[in-house]
């Protein structure tokens, strides 16, 4: 296999925009600082459902169209939530096999533009068809998860809105994250209550946005070292655990495999918070911390910005936004830009992160290792 | 009430041709209705279509298979939680024991 490198990424503030789906993600590759955005092999666009939200189909040749590249082979790629990383997966293996020397992948999604009970019903489509028969929601699945977590290793409500309070802290930090204001664990309690036990800002948002990335097999300072991907049951009432996810531990130890890197390697982590309980579950799942312990880290301040292994310094999914099909790419962007000290007031210090992205409720995942060389 | 059950010791609520953890043909079998309440919320932004509040209850059927349940009564809500199981129109629900 080739090696595969990151010459680039950009990416567009997340929040409400006016822009359309096709506009933000060129706004996402003209924000790509190097001057060679020539000679692309093949385009990979992660979104999730560009037909729904916005309207549109055969959305991989409305780009070309869009962004003049025109005969450049492109494919859009739907992966739920992971639509991002899973269309970077797939650049990644292009170049890996040999066939391509140079890809551009942009992921985005546009959400906004629907009311809220619209996009709820487009999000409750990942989940298993009779499960969403009764209501169910992303969010209350979640909540089904907290709840039994919180009963299993003791978390408390108060606890579980640290998690909040530390990625919107972070976001402040961050000029493209939707929400850049700190919250208090009051805040997330006297926020609106989705499912119970979770509030509004337990809940990651309904936003816009585009990231660009472009893989090369040219050396560069930023290498992928590996990615694992890995599926579960559908259905929540499949799942031989309830608070903790076999697609995300068997997805890292695949990554973990191929790049030759353990846990303990890594050294910043952006991990899919789509709600606050995930926070907790997936560092855990990650391999971390053991199962109920990822508050204690939290508390202590491990993974803040300042700890052993800050986790979403970007602000995460809670402060950055959540525009579906973007947010695995949102990840490599943040992780490229903390290896090459390009950070800004998020700096951290790290050689080694890893991406943790969702597709459905927990259920497709891809975890991706890059590295400093 | 029926689920389907696989010789690999899984059962799995309503009809299904193909065990989900094996691969393995599934049959059908009739089991009881008794249920105990893993974990439950209570949904108050719904989709459209649907009215708030909804009780969602994630059970443990007597043999085995877990169960997404609506729950009528807010009472009946609770970890560890007793109750029956019926079917209507297209859905299950909970009812906690007296």
């Amino acid at each position: 296999m080739s090696k595969v490198y990151i010459s680039d990424v950009g990416m567009t503030k997340f929040g409400k925009r006016k822009e359309s789906l096709q506009t933000l993600m060129y706004e996402a590759y003209t924000n790509m600082m190097i001057s060679d955005k020539s000679d692309f092999d093949a385009i990979f666009i992660g979104s999730m459902n560009p037909d729904e939200f916005v309207g549109d189909s055969n959305f991989a040749t409305l780009i070309v169209d869009h962004f003049g590249l025109y005969q450049t082979p492109s494919v859009r790629i739907d992966n739920a939530p992971a639509s991002g990383s899973a269309a970077f997966e797939q650049a990644y293996f292009s170049i890996a096999s040999g066939q391509y020397k140079k890809v551009l992948v942009l992921a985005g999604e546009k959400m906004s533009g629907l009311p809220t009970s619209i996009a709820t019903k487009i999000l409750s489509k990942l989940i298993d068809p009779y499960e969403r028969s009764t209501g169910a929601t992303m969010p209350a699945l979640a909540a089904l998860v907290t709840r039994r977590y919180m009963h299993n290793y003791g978390l408390s409500r108060d606890n579980l809105a640290l998690a909040a309070v530390k990625n919107h802290r972070n976001g402040t930090l961050n000029p493209y994250a939707q929400f850049q204001k700190e919250i208090t664990v009051d805040d997330v309690l006297k926020s609106k209550m989705i499912a119970d036990p979770l509030h509004l800002y337990d809940c990651a948002s309904i936003a816009d946005g585009a990231c660009a990335a472009i893989l090369t097999s040219k050396e560069t300072d930023i290498r992928v070292s590996g990615i694992g991907h890995a599926t579960d049951y559908l259905s929540l009432q499949y799942r031989v655990s309830l608070t903790s996810f076999n697609a995300t531990k068997l997805a890292a130890k695949r990554a973990y495999e191929r790049a030759h890197k353990t846990p303990k390697d890594i050294d910043v982590v952006e991990v899919h918070d789509a709600f606050t309980i995930l926070e907790f579950v997936n560092p855990e799942d990650l391999g971390f911390f053991k199962p109920g312990e990822g508050i204690i880290a939290l508390v202590k301040g491990k993974t803040g910005l300042n700890g052993d292994l800050p986790i979403n310094p970007s602000g995460g999914l809670k402060a950055r936004g959540h525009p579906v099909g973007a947010t695995g790419l949102a990840q490599i962007c943040e992780i490229v830009w903390q290896l090459r000290g390009e950070a800004g007031k998020r700096q951290v210090s790290a050689d080694i992160g890893l991406c943790h992205n969702i597709g459905g409720f927990v259920n497709n995942n891809i975890v991706t290792i890059l590295e400093s060389c | 009430m029926q689920v389907s059950s696989c010789k690999c010791g899984k059962k799995v609520p309503f009809k299904r041709e193909i065990c989900p953890y094996c691969g393995k043909t599934m049959t059908f079998v009739e089991i009881g209705n008794n249920a105990e309440i893993l974990t439950y919320t209570t949904l108050f932004t719904v989709p459209e279509g649907f009215d708030a509040p909804i009780n969602l209850v994630l059970v443990e059927l007597e043999n085995g298979a877990n169960l997404l349940c609506v729950c009528k009564n807010e009472k009946d809500l609770g970890i560890g939680k007793k109750g029956k199981v019926t079917y209507k129109d297209n859905k299950y629900y909970f009812l906690g024991n007296k």
